[in-house]
């Protein structure tokens, strides 16, 4: 997307600083049991949460699917995890730093509810234009992160809960 | 002591459910504010003493269940702890000003939990003599 | 993609080394925990680069920052508690009724780390102090200019403001600013910030009502806690009270300070040079706690040093 976004609150520092504090938060337990589940399948997990009101947009992350186990179980503190449990745990994910970037927002805004899909190929994107993303690592996996803002012009509407 | 974990991110109940079970608390959950009443309904001999309370839950939100809590005369010893990665300044005040006790942001550190149980004297294993 | 076992292991050995503390295996989590930003700091993808960059000779530069980064501890909120509420229940009310005449508290947060401790006491000074027009003024000290620069900032992380401090006074005395949270100008204006050692003699310094000098004599051999204790009193008030950590006491170290329990708290105060009346022992009016529950034990005992 060649879209130059307006001037932002939020900036690739801001998700990284927030990435951190996710990481130092829940990504760093100790006691990690080993796992004896077989690798996860290729393709990446996609998860996306809406902000809408005064500044209407959506918050999203991508990850691999072995990434996103990994995640989980670090989340979870379990050796087996089931794919909803992955859903889960990647959409609280997102979830923690959509609200956190809310919370950067001038305008009054509400956080939706997390959307998670899984793709074999990384997601493809909509009609929105690209504010920041930064590139997160956690438990030795990259984490893609970025903030888009809705083109006002979309009749369709946006996620909802 | 019980606590009622309020959230409906599985995930995050976990996460609660075992920080507050290193403390010694018996653990209900709920998956949103409707369904956190049901439970507050079904242990009215005995409520628990804490809930923590996610704000964004579909059918009904924490702010939602906090001023449901706070009309009833019964759950008045119920402590309310806010959880939620809500952060604004002003979402805070509200949620006070509902009827919560506490506030904590997601993402949140084991310690940051202990730290405000610490204070509100509800945690388990520092109980005053 | 996680800590290397090479890794901890040069890091174990470089603390156990540069500061005496011994990390066991086990404490892997924590060297990431505390190792991570300044990983990231460095341009590099995580902790174990990071531990390599540290053993190359240009990367050397950087295992002070890692030594200070294992062996500070995390500061909170009314961390511990108790103290403060013995300040509020307590020892201001007995400071407004003696120093009536100056309409004047003076505070010294000793070791202060990045501000949360004065901060902590501003708060509670512009709830219980200021109202009634006195004035107030909290000296901040600590070795290292860093964390001097931070309490005179008093900007704080969101995983800091969560340690310990109570949502109300959050929304009270903090405002959001990016991904921090700043102190409001009221209590800045009353926390002044510099650099001292504790170990050194002491610069010119007001004379103090209250001192807090909380889990840092821990630190110090005996000698130095004596000569950090006799220091400390000389620029005290001999009304004050100096406040020390839970596992820190002047008895057997230093008998010129008489102590008085508070419930299961110690105060400490300068003991009259000659023979007198001791100071009055406390409490001006019922105890209470910060959130107005009643203390559950009041004064248990008073006991004096011989």
């Amino acid at each position: 997307m060649s879209v130059i976004a307006p001037e932002s609150p939020v900036t690739a520092h801001d998700l990284q600083v927030f990435g951190e504090e996710v990481l130092t938060a829940f990504l760093l337990e100790q006691d990690l049991p080993a796992t004896t589940q077989p690798d996860a399948d290729a393709g990446w997990v996609h998860a996306s949460i809406a902000v809408t009101g005064g500044w209407t947009g959506h918050i999203t992350l991508e990850v691999s699917r072995a990434g996103a186990d990994v995640l989980t179980r670090r989340m979870l503190l379990a050796e087996e995890i089931s794919p909803e449990d992955v859903t889960d745990a990647v959409g609280e994910l997102v979830n923690v730093l959509g609200g956190n970037v809310k919370g950067l927002l001038l305008e009054e805004s509400a956080l939706g509810l997390p959307q998670v899909h899984t793709y074999d190929e990384p997601a493809p994107r909509r009609a929105a234009v690209e504010v920041c993303h930064a590139e997160l690592v956690w438990a030795g996996h990259p984490v893609d992160v970025r903030v888009w803002l809705d083109e006002q012009d979309d009749t369709t509407p946006g996620d909802n809960s | 002591m019980q606590a009622l974990v309020i959230d409906d991110s599985r995930t995050m109940r976990m996460v609660l459910r075992r920080q507050l079970e290193l403390l010694g608390y018996g653990i209900l959950e709920a998956g949103d504010g409707q369904q956190a009443l049901e439970v507050l309904a079904a242990h009215a001999d005995a409520p628990p003493v804490l809930a923590t309370v996610d704000w964004n839950m579909p059918v009904m939100n924490g702010l939602e269940f906090v001023k449901a809590v706070r009309a009833e005369a019964a759950l008045r010893d119920v402590t309310l702890m806010m959880v939620t990665t809500e952060s604004e300044h002003g979402q805070i005040v509200r949620a006070l000003a509902a009827g919560a006790h506490e506030y904590l942001i997601k993402p949140f550190t084991s310690d940051a939990l202990v730290d405000k149980l610490d204070y509100l004297g509800l945690n388990p294993q520092r109980s005053v003599a | 993609m996680t800590l290397s076992p090479s890794a901890f292991a040069y890091v174990a050995d470089l603390v156990r080394r540069e500061a005496a503390i011994v990390l066991e295996t086990g404490k892997e989590y924590l060297v990431e925990a505390r190792l991570h930003p300044l990983a990231r700091a460095a341009g590099l993808p995580d902790v174990t680069a990071y531990v390599t960059h540290l053993q190359s000779p240009v990367g050397r530069v950087h295992r002070a920052a890692v030594v200070e980064a294992l062996t500070t501890n995390e500061t909170s909120w009314f961390r511990d508690r108790e103290p403060f509420d013995v300040l509020v229940s307590h020892v201001i009310p007995d400071l407004l009724a003696r120093t009536e005449a100056r309409r004047k508290i003076t505070i010294w947060s000793a070791a202060c780390s990045s501000g949360q401790e004065a901060y902590t006491i501003a708060m509670l000074m512009a709830e219980h102090v200021v109202p009634k027009g006195w004035q107030v003024e909290i000296v901040a000290t600590d070795i290292a200019p860093s964390m001097v620069r931070r309490t005179q900032e008093g900007r704080y992380s969101q995983l800091e403001v969560g340690r310990g401090l109570p949502a109300p006074l959050m929304v009270k005395h903090f405002q959001r600013s990016g991904t921090q949270w700043q102190v409001s100008d009221q209590l800045r204006s009353m926390v002044r910030a510099q650099t001292l050692n504790l170990a050194a003699p002491f610069p010119l310094l007001p004379v103090f009502d209250l001192v807090f000098l909380r889990n840092v004599l821990i630190y110090f051999d005996q000698p130095t806690k004596h000569g950090v204790l006799s220091r400390v009193r000389r620029v005290m008030s001999p009304d004050g009270y100096l406040f020390l950590g839970g596992a820190e006491t002047t008895l057997g170290v230093d008998e010129t300070w008489h102590r008085t329990a508070v419930g299961r708290f110690t105060l400490n105060r300068p003991r009259p040079q000659v023979d007198g009346p001791l100071p009055p022992v406390l409490p001006h009016r019922t105890p209470r706690t910060l959130t107005g529950a009643p203390l559950t034990s009041t004064l248990l005992s008073t006991q004096r040093a011989n």
